[in-house]
Order: C-alpha cells, then structure tokens, then sequence
C-alpha cells in the first residue's frame, strides 16, 4: 500500500520531467523499434537474439539510466531523506521508486516484443523463460541505478557516472548473445545483463530447459550482487 | 541538567551526546530531557551544533557517544516505530518540486495511513497555492508547506530545526501560535533557532550551545537573571560626579548613561531618588534584564578554548 502510493507519486514526477520522460519512456522504445528495423544477420539467423538486445536496451535506457537519474534528483531534493523520515520501509520506498519505471518498460517491452513476433513471424518457445529474464534483469538494473546513483551527486552528473554501467550493460548483452564453451560460458554468463540476455535468447528461440538453468543462476546472483551493494553504499541524504 | 517539568517519562532524552564527523567533535557531552508538552529550545551561531544534535535526535545520525531515546526508544535503531509520532521540520524541506501543495500534503497523509487533512492549507496560509507546484513556491511558503506536514501526523515529538528562516513577521507569528497549540495539546518540541526573542516568546527551557557544548541552560528568566541586568539613561543636566554611589558599574557615552548591576531594584531606587532630588530629567529611561541578545553577543566573543 505505502510502496503504491509512492509509485503514484513517482508516476506523476516522471511524467511531469520532460527529460526523464524522454530518458524513460521515448528514447528506448524508439531504440527498440530501430532495432527491428535493422539489418544485421545475427538477428536473422536468430530472433530471440534481437529480442535479447531489445530487452536489454529497454532495461539500460528506461530503468537502469532513468533510476540513476531520477535518484540522484530526488536525493539532491531531499526528497529521499523525508521519505526515510516516513513509516514507509526501505523495501516500500524502493519499490515506489523504482515500480514505475519497471512498469513503463514492461509495458513498452511487451510492445515491442509483440512488433519483433509480427515482424518476424516468430513467438517465443517459452514465454515463462520471457517472465524470468525480465524479473532478473529489471531487479539488475533497478540495483544497478541505486549502485551507480551513490557515486551520482546530480541528476546532470549521471549522464557521466552511467557510462561504466553502461559499458558493463552492453558487454553483457554481447556476452549474452556470444556462444562459449566450458568455464568460458560460465565467464561470459556472469557478466551483468549476459544472464537474461541468454535467457531471452532460450526463451525466444527455444531448446532444453536444462540449458536456461546456469543463465538464471548467474542471472539471480548477479542481480543480488549489485543489490547487495547498493545496500551498503546508496546514501538517503546528499553528503554534508 | 533536567529539564523534565512535569511527565514521569520524557519525551526527548539526550545524555552525554557526542558527535563527531572525522577528527571534528561537532557535539561534544550534551545532555537534556524534554518532557511531553515542553518547548526545549536550542541556541547557537552557525556550527555550535544545534543540527547535528538535532538530526542525531531524529535517528538520523548514530552518536559517536552517549544515548539518545525518542520516547523511551532509540531513534536510529526504531526510526520506523517512531515514524509516525515524531515529526522533523528541517533546514531543507525535502519536497519533490514537481508534485503540487496539495499532492505533496496527501502523499504524506498516505505514507502515515491517515485521512486526508486538506484543511492544513488553510491552517498554514496557503490555500491560494493549493494547486501550486512546490518548486514555484517561496523559501517562506515551502517552510509553510513543512509545518503543515508536520501538523498533519499530530506528532508526540516535533524536531523543528529553525522553522522561521526564512519567513516574514506576519508567517513567524502564525508559526508561533501553530507552535504553542502543538505543546498545548501535549506535543514535545524541540526547537533551534537564531532568533533569540522566538526562544524567549516560546521555549519552556533555553539551552545556548557553542562550539558543540552547552554552556547556558535554563529557562530564560534563569538565564538572563545570571546576567547583570541594564539601566540606560540620558540625564539632563548631567554631571557625572555628582551620580549616587551604585552597586553596579557605570559607562557613559554621548551623553547616555549606562549602569550594569546586579541590584536592578536597589539601583533603580537610587537613581530616581537622586534625579528626584536634584530636579534631573533623565530622560528616555530603561530598565530590564539582560536579554538572549546580549548573553549570546557575550558568549561569542570569548576565546575558543
């Protein structure tokens, strides 16, 4: 209830910043879309791929970006220290927080995603392998904005301090789409976004299950990883 | 040094507090006691550390040493159980500037699970920025906002850390009685300000802080009554030589005479007997304790030790 009503309020200050509204909202759906538009073979030989990509930039632009953005903001006007000095709990705050941009971008990539099925003729083999990678990635790049938002003092410092993550975001997603062997497979899957990307891969393109279950291990970790750092370094109140 | 006047448990309990950001000691061994419906006000120059006490009170801070208990509980550790009966006027408002006076107002009613308190708008003089969003608001009306979010929870402990700066006489006065209803209904406040004469119009107990201690503590009666009280007078004729003898120590400059002394009545008595007598005017006559102003003018100019 408390983290519904924060996300109310969240909805109605995203919607009222031109510049989160175009970072959230305009900027990856029309990545997205370019996207289907392209040319590139791989995709061809392999829509889950071009799904994957998809996913992965609607999750680096509208949630992992914005959150950095909108964080920083709301911290700088001490908007996050008078929530913290509400009952809400730190699990509700988040969640109000970073619900709607989790929900813009699920809507968006169900959009999308329906647009790659048309365009392709395809349809995913296993839509709750679809579920899951978008769980995993979302709460990834939800971390992930908290992480990076630490080290952000401004909203206008985090078009610098988003670079890394984002370097780290698209190597992911190449790992993701790149087929190894071995330790190597194990290696590139746990770079941040590699997981989900390949679960979107499996989940779009089929095969075993068996092969979705180390993706969604490193998936998971690496997730709680970012969360878990993010918990000890994420400041409520800007430094003195 | 207790401060509790009438309540069994207080309100606010602060022992021994320290405070330190590295190697600086911002609070150093500060100790008080609130109980419910007292005004606690805490004074001080700029970095005598009235905020950091402050914030620490709120939980917002760990003590480096000494304990702080809200209500018998830890702050910092029950900040959460304290939420809703404690609520914190602070230097910086903390609105999100996009949402408007009234979404702001309900966004907090919401938090705390409470009805919607709509009439605070008007309570606090801005119902004719209802529909405003906070960012277009003034420094004045967004510490109004403050207060109404503070008024909405009907808190056991108000924090207000310098409430007034910012705003008007007419605002500063209607922030006072929103203030003494508060404690009149019970709330426990604790107060910092610059404004000295706030702290004599409202606070039950004064405490003066500098460089991170207490170094003045009572109520303002107590406080000045330490002080050596004051007589300005412009005598006319004037002959220094022929002046009464007097308890206290007397200064004369432009033709104004000033007598500082711990026998206010007694010296008053002998100086209208001997204007009296010799047919002085003494023109534009004042008598009266020490004010806050002149004890904090006192304080600041002594050495660091």
């Amino acid at each position: 209830m408390t983290a519904l009503t924060l996300a109310v309020a969240e909805t109605r200050l995203i919607l009222r910043n031109r510049t989160v509204l175009v970072t959230a909202a305009i900027l990856p759906i029309a990545m997205a879309f370019l996207l289907s538009r392209s040319d590139v073979a791989v995709f061809a030989a392999s829509p889950g791929s071009l799904a994957a990509v998809q996913l992965g930039m609607l999750l680096m632009f509208g949630v992992f970006m914005t959150s950095t953005m909108t964080l920083a903001a709301r911290r700088q006007q001490r908007y996050l220290k008078r929530l913290r000095s509400s009952p809400a709990s730190t699990v509700s705050i988040v969640a109000g927080l970073a619900g709607p941009l989790v929900l813009v971008v699920a809507v968006q990539g169900l959009l999308v995603l329906a647009y790659t099925a048309w365009e392709t003729g395809t349809a995913p083999a296993h839509p709750e392998l679809l579920v899951l990678a978008f769980a995993t990635g979302a709460a990834a790049s939800v971390a992930l904005g908290f992480l990076t938002a630490s080290f952000t003092k401004t909203p206008e410092a985090a078009q610098i301090t988003v670079l890394p993550g984002t370097l780290v975001f698209m190597a992911g997603i190449v790992m993701g789409l790149m087929r190894f062997e071995g330790a190597e497979s194990a290696l590139a899957a746990a770079v941040p976004g590699a997981g989900p990307t390949e679960l979107t891969r499996l989940a779009w393109d089929g095969g075993d299950y068996t092969a979705a279950l180390e993706p969604l291990l490193l998936s998971v970790l690496a997730a709680a990883a970012a969360a878990l750092l993010a918990a000890r370094l994420f400041r409520w109140q800007p430094r003195a | 040094m207790n401060a509790t006047t009438h309540e069994d448990r207080p309100a606010v309990e602060v022992r021994d507090l320290a405070c330190r950001y590295g190697t600086f000691t911002a609070v150093d061994g500060v100790s008080f006691t609130i109980a419910p419906g007292e005004l606690f006000a805490l004074l001080g120059t700029n970095g005598a550390g009235k905020t950091t006490t402050v914030e620490t009170a709120v939980g917002l801070r760990r003590p480096a040493a000494g304990t702080v208990r809200v209500r018998g509980l830890d702050p910092h550790r029950h900040r959460r159980d304290l939420a809703g009966r404690v609520a914190v006027i602070g230097q910086e408002t903390g609105f999100a500037d996009d949402l408007t006076v009234t979404e702001t107002l309900r966004l907090w009613t919401d938090l705390h699970r409470l009805p919607a308190r709509d009439d605070l708008v008007e309570r606090v003089d801005l119902a004719h920025r209802a529909a405003v969003r906070v960012a277009a608001l003034s420094g004045g009306e967004r510490r109004r906002l403050d207060l109404a979010l503070a008024l909405a929870t009907d808190p056991a402990v108000l924090f207000a850390d310098e409430p007034t700066t910012g705003l008007d006489p007419a605002s500063r006065r209607r922030t006072w009685a929103l203030l003494r209803e508060l404690t009149r209904r019970g709330t426990a406040v604790l107060l910092t300000t610059h404004y000295l004469d706030e702290a004599a119009e409202l606070a039950d107990h004064v405490a003066i802080m500098d460089r991170g201690r207490v170094v003045r503590f009572g109520t303002v009666a107590e406080i000045t009554a330490a002080h050596e009280a004051r007589i300005t007078v412009s005598p006319k004729p004037f002959d220094p030589l022929a002046l009464p003898v007097l308890a206290g120590r007397t200064a004369v400059a432009d033709g104004r005479l000033t007598i500082r002394t711990t026998e206010l009545q007694a010296d008053l008595h002998r100086l209208l007997d001997w204007a009296a007598r010799g047919g002085v005017d003494l023109g534009d006559l004042r008598a009266g304790p020490a004010t806050l102003d002149e004890i904090f003018a006192e304080l600041e100019a002594q050495p660091a030790v």
